[in-house]
């Protein structure tokens, strides 16, 4: 059984198609990446999966279950980290993981803890409160708690966004031993092709809400005859019209 | 369910608790600023009520014998004594040195002058003349007692002299000429005869009992609202909510567990209201003062134990009919800054219809009373005001209404809260800005 099975969806906000016919799978302990220009319906796809939002129109299904019928129990096996996510600034790092985890499902709520303590790599900051933490360490933390509850679908929406470039590689080192030790799929939006590349086994590129390509980056770079995933990104949006 | 409830109650009781912003208005206005304002105020009755005991200096400059006869008076000294009030002779001095003396002196409160010509005035059935000086250090307090005690002084002597004047014409009983008529004025309430407790000393007192009843009610409404409308938007404004939603847990314990966390909170925070008010209000009145008459009121306008359970579950209810609609309002808010702007467009009608129900709506011959009875803001006050009153019927009736408007209304947040309206809808309130 498939992660993910998307056939097409289609998601409209009042008179904008946000999603339009968009459809993808993605296999258990596979990184499938949501590449696009700003606007192309990458946070609204992710949204979807995460059950925060409904499709207009088309099939959405995590492990089996269906994203409008069986949203609570989607909820249980997925863990979501929107692109701009913040936390409990009154809070101290271990408090916040503490009370993500007792709602997260998990029956070992201290184990949880300490698992996201050792992935954020935050050490004693952990014990100070988050308004002290700089914009990396909260990423940190925040990749760490949506890794924390073991969840069989990891949904993260641009996990290195604002970090340098020490922290990116760390978050990306973090994502990909995750999907190695337990086997779990992840889909991940980006507009870092150097994370795409690093972390993805296949991507999507889209653009005003279609899909434009699909593949793993080795066979993108192939067809469209390119030495590195940029190019492709660039030659596929170019391709489709809207940025020439 | 109750575990996760209890979590997210306590993560919203240390966020509160930590934020500086919010401990202001819960702690530092109540239990610091209004004691302080209290202690105060009691220092400043203290030095009145001292400053009103103290000595009053006489020169008399008489040529007749009216002058001295009324100020040896016997019943005039008794009339001093019973003020406070201690006569200093000033003899062989002139005006001008008795005023220095008065000026130099900080022990007499004012200086009384009877001059040469008191008794011709009287003898010749002229208004007689006195004069009356008093030296102020400073403004305030102590003029105003020092004002009070030389006017008390001044109609003791007019009272005694226009006793021994009548005396003089033959009247065996003077008092009786002077003041023919002795008033006892009693108020009936609720079957109760309060005997000589006038009407509108009685109404005052339960005006004031009305007034802080409410101001009370209205300050846990305001700081509650405000708890809730803060901990909604901010989840937005912290960008927590998207996670928070994707939770395994449902969206009724999320809401459920921030109106528990404001209210516990609001109860503190209203408790401590009532500390520091009761503080500032008992300064005015020091206990050794409290007539007989204050105390009958008071327990007349006490509220018995019943009275007390069935007003306690009716705030209750209200309380978190009021947070549901606050849950919904501050739901469509971009950030907190919104929140607070919009609550407060909302609320400012319904808090004065609330005020002016703490006076009037008691009534249940107004036509205000149910309407406002079933408006989850303004029902707590009147409330308060019909359980004072010792009318429960209209209150339990309406926490019926109560109820089904919490339900309704709880399940319109946890619908919104279950769509995704919730993450779409934006309402952005900020004042607009000077270029």
């Amino acid at each position: 059984m498939d992660a993910v099975d998307v056939r097409d969806l289609v998601k409209v906000f009042k008179r904008v198609v946000a999603v339009d016919h968009l459809s993808f799978n993605v296999k258990q302990g596979e990184v499938f990446g949501l590449i696009g220009p700003n606007g192309a319906g990458k946070t609204t796809t992710l949204r979807v999966l995460a059950t925060l939002i409904r499709p207009s129109s088309g099939s959405v299904k995590v492990y089996g279950l269906d994203v409008v019928r069986e949203a609570p129990a989607i909820r249980r096996i997925i863990s979501y980290l929107p692109e701009e996510a913040g936390a409990y600034n009154n809070l101290t790092g271990l408090e916040f993981l503490r009370f993500m985890a007792s709602l997260s499902g998990v029956e070992d709520v201290e184990g949880a803890v300490a698992r996201a303590a050792e992935l954020s790599g935050l050490g004693t900051r952990l014990r100070d409160k988050i308004k002290t933490y700089s914009k990396g360490m909260k990423r940190r933390l925040l990749v760490a708690r949506a890794l924390m509850s073991r969840p069989r679908l990891a949904i993260l929406d641009e996990p290195t966004s604002g970090l340098d470039v020490v922290s990116a590689a760390s978050v990306r080192e973090v994502i990909r031993s995750y999907v190695e030790s337990e086997r779990a799929a992840v889909v991940v939006s980006s507009h870092n092709m150097l994370e795409v590349e690093y972390l993805c086994d296949r991507v999507v590129v889209m653009d005003k809400g279609r899909k434009l390509v699909e593949g793993s980056p080795k066979e993108l770079k192939e067809r469209f005859r390119a030495s590195n995933l940029e190019e492709v990104f660039v030659a596929a949006v170019r391709g489709h019209g809207s940025h020439g | 369910m109750a575990k996760e409830l209890l979590e997210v109650v306590k993560k919203e009781l240390k966020e509160i608790a930590r934020d500086p912003r919010l401990l202001l208005g819960v702690l530092l206005v109540p239990l610091i600023i209004l004691p302080v304002m209290g202690l105060a105020m009691r220092g400043a009755m203290e030095t009145f009520t001292a400053e009103r005991r103290g000595y009053v200096a006489v020169l008399c400059l008489d040529r007749g014998g009216w002058g001295s006869r009324v100020l040896e008076d016997a019943r005039f000294r008794e009339g001093l004594a019973e003020l406070g009030v201690e006569l200093i002779e000033l003899r062989g001095v002139t005006l001008s040195e008795a005023l220095s003396m008065l000026e130099s002196n900080t022990t007499l409160s004012a200086l009384l002058v009877v001059p040469e010509n008191f008794t011709e005035s009287i003898v010749n059935m002229d208004r007689a003349k006195v004069e009356v000086y008093v030296s102020l250090k400073s403004i305030g307090l102590a003029g105003m007692s020092k004002g009070a005690t030389i006017g008390s002084v001044v109609d003791l002597l007019k009272h005694r002299l226009s006793e021994l004047l009548v005396a003089d014409l033959g009247g065996s009983r003077p008092s009786f000429f002077v003041d023919p008529l002795e008033p006892i004025v009693s108020t009936i309430y609720r079957g109760r005869t309060l005997r000589g407790v006038r009407p509108e000393a009685f109404a005052g007192l339960a005006s004031s009992q009305a007034f802080t009843i409410s101001f009370v009610m209205l300050a846990l409404l305001v700081l509650a609202s405000q708890l809730v409308a803060t901990s909604i938007a901010s989840e937005r404004e912290q960008k927590t909510l998207e996670a928070l939603l994707t939770l395994p847990v449902s969206r009724a314990t999320i809401i459920a567990g921030k109106l528990v966390g404001a209210m516990i909170v609001s109860v503190i925070g209203a408790a401590g209201f009532m500390l520091g008010l009761s503080f500032y209000m008992s300064s005015f009145i020091p206990p050794e003062a409290a007539s007989e008459a204050a105390r009958a009121v008071s327990a007349v306008l006490s509220i018995p134990v019943e009275g007390y359970v069935l007003l306690a579950s009716s705030v209750l209810l209200s309380l978190v009919a009021s947070l549901s609609i606050v849950v919904l309002l501050a739901s469509l808010a971009e950030d907190v800054r919104s929140a607070q702007t919009l609550l407060s467009l909302v609320f400012i009608p319904l808090f004065l219809a609330a005020l002016v129900a703490a006076f009037t709506a008691a009534d249940l011959r107004s036509p205000l009373t149910w309407p406002l009875l079933i408006v989850p803001f303004t029902n707590p006050v009147v409330s308060a005001m019909l359980v004072i009153n010792g009318t429960y019927l209209p209150v339990a009736l309406s926490m019926v209404a109560l109820l089904v408007e919490t339900a309704a209304f709880i399940y319109l947040a946890a619908s919104f809260y279950s769509s995704e309206k919730v993450l779409v809808v934006r309402l952005k309130l900020r004042p607009r800005r000077e270029a």
